[in-house]
């Protein structure tokens, strides 16, 4: 597939050249391993650390009075410090103390039993207490520090990719890691598109893909129809405990019966157990005998893991209306294809040889980077479009547990919903809903993810406000709600109560606690912050004003013209609120010209299409005329 | 508000080219979706959020062909999938069509034959087709707007509703 826009390159086979580097990076941060990438010279290329490693061992070990060691170090001594070392965190990612019960048996970790309303997994490391966002952001800050170390200097954004069945609050967990890292999250983006994207960025392949990926601890399909370079989802399903890890599981148990082990192992032992299962696993991919262990003992003992995929294969097809023989090819992704076994099911299954000629374990990075290259505005962006989708039905629960989905699966991103409710009391001025996430019919069989309070609806007659709810679905995969009284039209004010996840007014302190030593720094960091964003938008109100200032009238033009001055003389001075104030205010004063800009770029598109229709039917007269000239002169 | 037919720039009419939706779909993804704005101003990335959502919520409905009816008709303020006031009443007669074939699958499926509640399947399905072929056909007359045409059309839509229903209560069973 070389050729096209952008040419997959070979590690190291690339030259570097400074200006051809972007500034955005893509960011695999994957259950075993995390990747870091960058478009260079068109190509998207892994970045190495400073032993030439590009794959960085998801494991963070914490040690008391120092920094955390994050990597390849982590992994090897997360024997001898189990309970302090945290590998496979993304398992952990927006769930809660009781979700993650079933994993207990598996790893060493002390967890912290949180109390009531504690909603997220807590870990007692070393000395101190963290959650699964903040190790994860120890992750991430390593690539960052990796990225910036390679392109000497700070960074434009990151995309960091999710897998494609990651719920609201995994996503959400996820973007609040990139941000305790310091990263400008640009986008999430699910791990199959960003595969496709990685193999199909060749403008001519054509066609319907499937994306099979099995990673550490995921397990996506993902159906895509590629055409022109707009990638569009058409489905997606999964499962986001299942994975390379279960194989580990698997084999760990037969190792241990083998080795005579007793059934109750200390923390140590288990680490060393599971170490030892993974190289099995490893090396059973070419060799039949490993540890007295048979390659066709291990495949019965992964085989119902495996057939756990198919069942999510066969409803992805359904889901986008197609049978197995529809498809052009099918990707794999994911170090876990690896096993001969999954290459022979998926074989069997989709009734063709997979794709597997871009590295499994990099090609989520790759695509990651060259999204990352688009959004920041580096690429030939006007072909290339990614419509990704919604993984589970968006619901409410309704009176007496019943759930009323109000976004249905696979609806293409930005998604959203309105629904009228009225209050049921007089006077009343708040009301709650209970968001869920899921398939089934009931509230107790359906993940919760948030409860929003509505506040101050005008006080009226039970019955008489007509309360407008607003869900919309970014690009991200992330809901949010808004809410307005019809009738006087005022907007009610939202609380977000996240069942598995830490609100913002946590997020702000974790940021604040990570500089605890160090007030000067977060105060600059603030600063920093505002400043990057004022002068994003004041460039991008500049760039905006050149081509259409013409859509404003002189008053228009003046209130802008005022915002943009208050901003740039705000933007030297110390005070990150005088900044953050004008920027707002400055934003607050273009909503009118965003709305004229997006209306005739609406216009333009759709204008565009009757030029096209109007070309078409032109070309098809001369066409006609020309038949017809010849049919007269062969008269 | 622009309805899912105004922001396609599309007459509202059943009959729909669908290579010609997708290209206005393309084409309006591209001038609105939030990866063309990310380092735009903040209110341009909520214009492009909404007006993408508002552009993939009518693609969602114009595409598929009982969604697409179903809207046409609640555009004419006949809209089958309101409820309380609102919600279009289906005839004593089709209601009791309705309730006869559920009761006769409830039996089938409480004494185990699969065969009559496979039978009864088909049966639903050939009928949901019917009433569909219907449904188009009336779209077609140059008169369907007419309160009574609107009305009949509204009650082969519940139809076909209820039909569609009890199929995949039949599905669910695998």
């Amino acid at each position: 597939m070389a050729g096209g826009l952008y040419d997959i390159a070979e590690p190291g086979a690339s030259t570097v050249k400074e200006a051809c580097k972007g500034r955005a990076i893509g960011i695999d941060l994957g259950t075993t391993n995390s990747l870091v990438a960058v478009v260079r010279d068109a190509s998207p290329v892994t970045l190495a650390d400073e032993t030439g490693s590009r794959l960085l061992p998801s494991a963070v070990r914490y040690v008391a009075g120092a920094a955390p060691i994050v990597g390849r170090e982590a992994l090897a001594s997360a024997a001898q410090f189990p309970e302090d070392t945290i590998v496979s965190v993304k398992r952990f990612m927006g769930r809660g103390p009781k979700d993650a019960e079933t994993e207990r048996r598996f790893v060493p970790y002390r967890f912290v039993d949180a109390g009531e309303g504690s909603s997220v997994v807590k870990f007692a490391v070393a000395g101190r207490t963290v959650t699964p966002i903040e190790v994860s952001a120890e992750i991430l800050k390593t690539l960052r520090e990796r990225a910036e170390l390679e392109l000497g200097g700070p960074l434009e954004g990151a995309v960091i990719t999710v897998p494609a069945y990651f719920d609201d609050a995994q996503r959400q967990a996820t973007k609040d890691a990139g941000r305790l890292a310091g990263l400008d999250v640009l986008r999430l983006v699910n791990e199959p598109t960003a595969a496709a994207l990685a193999y199909g960025l060749d403008k001519k392949s054509q066609g319907l893909f499937a994306v099979y990926d099995l990673g550490g601890g995921t397990f996506d399909i993902s159906i895509l129809k590629l055409s022109g370079g707009v990638f569009e989802v058409k489905s997606t399903a999964g499962d986001t405990a299942l994975g390379g890890d279960d194989f580990d599981r698997a084999l760990a148990e037969i190792l241990a019966e083998r080795r005579g082990l007793p059934a109750e192992l200390d923390a140590g032992q288990r680490r060393t157990l599971l170490d030892d299962a993974r190289a099995v696993k490893h090396r059973l991919t070419t060799e039949d005998l490993v540890d007295g262990v048979t390659r066709s003992e291990f495949e019965s003992a992964i085989g119902p893991i495996v057939q756990r995929t198919a069942q999510a294969c066969k409803r992805a097809l359904k889901d986008a209306e197609l049978k197995p023989a529809d498809l052009d090819g099918v990707i794999l992704v994911g170090g876990a294809t690896r096993v001969p076994l999954v290459r022979r099911f998926v074989a069997e299954l989709f009734g063709r040889e997979p794709l597997g000629d871009i590295d499994p374990d990099q090609v989520v990075a790759l695509g990651a980077a060259v999204q990352a290259d688009l959004l920041a505005g580096g690429g030939p962006r006007e072909d290339v479009l990614l419509l990704d989708v919604i993984p589970l039905s968006l619901g409410l629960a309704l009176m007496g547990g019943v759930v009323e989905k109000v976004i249905h699966r696979n609806s293409t991103i930005p998604a959203g919903a309105r629904q009228t409710f009225t209050t049921y009391a007089d006077g009343q001025t708040g009301f709650d809903l209970h968001v869920v996430q899921g398939e089934r019919e009931t509230e107790d069989q359906c993940r919760s993810l948030a409860r929003f309070q509505l506040k101050g609806i005008p006080p009226m007659a039970a019955g008489m406000a007509r309360l407008e709810v607003t869900f919309l679905v970014d690009a991200d995969g992330i809901l949010s709600v808004s809410a307005r009284e019809a009738t006087t039209g005022q907007e009610a004010s939202v609380k977000v109560k996240p069942s598995y996840g830490l609100s913002d007014d946590q997020i702000e302190q974790m940021l604040i606690d990570s500089y605890e030593y160090a007030e000067a720094d977060l105060r600059t960091r603030m600063l920093s912050e505002a400043r990057v964003e004022a002068q994003r938008i004041l460039a991008a109100l500049a760039g905006a004003l050149a081509v259409d200032g013409a859509l404003l009238n002189a008053n228009e033009r003046k209130a802008i013209d005022d915002g943009v001055a208050a901003l740039a003389a705000s933007v030297t001075g110390a005070d990150h609120r005088v900044i953050r104030e004008r920027t707002e205010a400055l934003d607050h004063a273009t909503k009118m010209f965003a709305e004229r800009r997006m209306n005739r770029e609406i216009g333009r598109a759709v204008a565009g299409q009757r030029l096209e229709i109007v070309e078409k039917q032109v070309e098809h007269a001369k066409g006609t005329e020309e038949h017809e000239r010849r049919a007269r002169s062969e008269s | 508000m622009p309805t899912h037919f105004e922001v396609f720039d599309l007459r509202p009419e059943y009959a729909v080219d669908r290579a010609d939706l997708e290209r206005r779909y393309l084409e309006l993804s591209k001038a609105t979706h939030p990866d063309r704005f990310v380092k735009a101003t903040s209110s341009e990335r909520l214009q492009a959020l909404t007006r993408s959502q508002a552009v993939n919520d009518a693609y969602r409905v114009l595409k598929a062909d009982v969604a697409r009816g179903e809207y046409l008709l609640a555009l004419e303020g006949r809209d089958v999938g309101a409820e309380g006031d609102k919600a279009v009443k289906a005839d004593p007669e089709l209601l009791m069509d309705m309730m006869e074939r559920n009761e006769a699958l409830a039996d089938a499926r409480a004494e185990g034959d699969h065969a009559r509640a496979r039978q009864l399947g088909d049966e639903a399905e050939a009928a949901k087709e019917a009433v569909w072929a219907e449904v188009v056909a009336a779209f077609q007359s140059p008169t369907w707007r007419t309160p009574a045409e609107l009305e009949a059309q509204a009650q082969r839509l519940v139809k076909q509703r209820y039909l569609a229903r009890l199929l995949e209560q039949l599905e669910g069973d695998g």
